[in-house]
């Protein structure tokens, strides 16, 4: 994961700038330093920002639509990811920019027997719940793929851990009455799309957003949900990628046939395939729509590429996941996974969804460039692997992550 | 119906000024208004966006990029790609004008491609 940016990194980042490799940003007095993402076959740099609202500095993947992604020193040490480092992830340019909590509605509509436009307090007045869960991008980690393929070019920090409170998304639908027709249900907020193209929509079977665990939340780690991160009102989806958790939530309609929208039936597909696995040249597979999230695991208190001290015991500190179980181990591995050290996880379970934090004290590096690698084993069984994850989409990465350290 | 992102500010000034609040609007800025239940207080708020900083070199080139695909995003996203060779650029071209319908003459498709791959082009 990317580390905050060292003056030397600066320094190096600021010369192939001007080596015109790293590509023509002009400057900017709001990016304090640069952070290199050791992308394969570059560009890796990208500067670092803190002129978003309600944001300690980030790394700028874009300014409209924000990419805000967060930095690995950001995580380390946190189970729950503050939300002033929280990545950000928006589609169209036209995000919200106000919201009225008195005038605000959310509707619920289509099949369902009473539809509903209910007001914040209304909703305040629902029974509530809280649940730890990852929000990860369907693409993070995407700039690690080899060959490399379009889009946003993440490092390992489109993901956090919250703590989200908020309604059952199931007592939000039976108060209006689901219709015996109903399959699926499809959410929207007020992110609006240029001109013809398509709503910003995702969809549920019927049985999943029924679970008792699909949440329409309204605080985020105990604070209000930051406008950038979809305030008022947000789908929390635990276990489940990103893309379904749609921000500024105002619309849900139960759909009497499955959702045959762009967001569902083009975009946001992984071959169905295990670990969504295709070669790069490879055509005519089936796909899905992307769902579940994998086991996956990193170091967080040293960066790639860190010097640390030879023969001496080292102590490697991170986090874990399971995707929708918990975590059942952690690994540590210094010599390509030939052996492995079992590392201790730390801290109060907060939940299968979220992280866990471990560590583990390798005895002693010899001297010269090292390579460490960490591994999760989830709940059920899923082992993270060494073989990378290659789809075209760039989505679903979960191998084993491996930095390298030199010791001296 | 929320339609909460089009209460303007001027929306609000009007309303404000339409109560005989146009003094206080004026004074303390935008009116805070909250709503509060079970102990959760939720407040109205707003969002305002840093500038762009990022752009493409001077030249034909870069205004070509510029006029075709700043409509919808800023230029990290182009610049920040790897390297893609002309038929992916075309690929996402055709993807920007067919899935989001960007504003692109065909009869730019070549010129655009022509750009975009220049720009990744190593520069000596």
């Amino acid at each position: 994961m990317a580390d905050e940016p060292t003056l030397i990194e600066r320094r190096r980042a600021l010369s192939l700038i001007a080596a015109g490799g790293a590509g023509l940003v002009a400057s900017p007095l709001w990016a304090q330093a640069l952070v290199d993402l050791h992308l394969p076959g570059g560009p890796g740099n990208r500067p670092m920002t803190t002129a978003f609202p309600g944001k300690g500095p980030m790394i700028l993947q874009r300014s409209r639509a924000p990419l805000l992604e967060t930095p690995t020193a950001a995580m380390d040490g946190h189970v729950f990811t503050p939300n002033d480092r929280f990545f950000v992830r928006w589609h169209y340019s036209d995000i919200p920019l106000e919201v009225d909590v008195q005038s605000f509605r959310l509707n619920i509509l289509g099949a369902v027997k009473r539809p509903l436009a209910l007001s914040l307090v209304e909703l305040l007045k629902m029974p509530r719940f809280e649940i730890a869960a990852i929000n990860q991008c369907s693409g993070n980690s995407r700039g690690y793929f080899e060959p490399r393929v379009p889009g946003a070019q993440w490092g390992n920090g489109a993901i956090g851990n919250a703590k989200w409170t908020g309604v059952r998304l199931k007592d939000v639908l039976d108060r209006a009455g689901i219709a015996a027709n109903a399959v699926q249900v499809r959410f929207s907020g007020l992110d609006t799309p240029p001109p013809d193209a398509p709503l910003f929509a995702k969809s549920l079977d019927l049985a999943h957003a029924m679970d008792g665990e699909v949440m329409i939340a309204f605080q985020m780690n105990g604070a209000q949900l930051p406008m950038l991160h979809g305030f008022p009102l947000r789908l929390v989806v635990p276990g489940w990628y990103s893309t379904y958790w749609v921000k500024a939530l105002d619309r849900i309609e139960l759909l009497d046939a499955p959702d045959t929208g762009y967001w569902m039936e083009k975009a946001y597909r992984i071959p169905d395939t295990p670990h969504a696995n295709v070669a790069p040249d490879a055509k005519g597979y089936p796909t899905v729509p992307i769902n579940r999230m994998g086991p996956r695991s990193f170091i967080t208190n040293i960066a790639d590429g860190a010097r640390v001290a030879a023969n001496a015991p080292l102590k490697l500190c991170g986090l874990a996941m399971g995707g929708i179980s918990g975590v059942a181990r952690v690994d540590l591995s210094a010599d390509g996974g030939q052996t492995w050290l079992l590392a201790a996880t730390t801290g109060p379970d907060q939940g299968k969804y979220g992280f866990r934090s471990w560590d583990a004290v390798i005895p002693a590096l010899p001297s010269g460039d090292q390579k460490l690698a960490v591994r999760c084993t989830s709940d059920s069984g899923e082992v993270q692997g060494f073989e990378p994850v290659w789809n075209p989409g760039g989505f679903m990465r979960n191998s084993i992550e491996t930095i390298t350290v030199r010791a001296t | 119906m929320s339609g909460s992102r089009r209460f303007g500010p001027a929306m609000l000034a009007a309303a404000a000024f339409a109560l005989g609040g146009a003094a206080i609007a004026a004074k303390h800025g935008p009116v805070t208004k909250s709503v509060s239940r079970g102990g959760v207080t939720l407040t109205s708020s707003t969002l305002s966006l840093p500038e762009e900083k990022a752009a493409f070199p001077e030249g034909a080139a870069g205004e070509l990029i510029t006029n075709n695909c700043s409509a919808c995003h800023s230029a990290e996203m182009i610049l920040n790609q790897p390297l893609l060779g002309a038929e992916k650029w075309k690929a996402e071209i055709d993807k920007m004008r067919g899935t989001y319908h960007a504003q692109i003459a065909p009869d730019d498709d070549a010129a655009l491609v022509a750009a975009l791959t220049g720009l990744q082009a190593p520069r000596p």
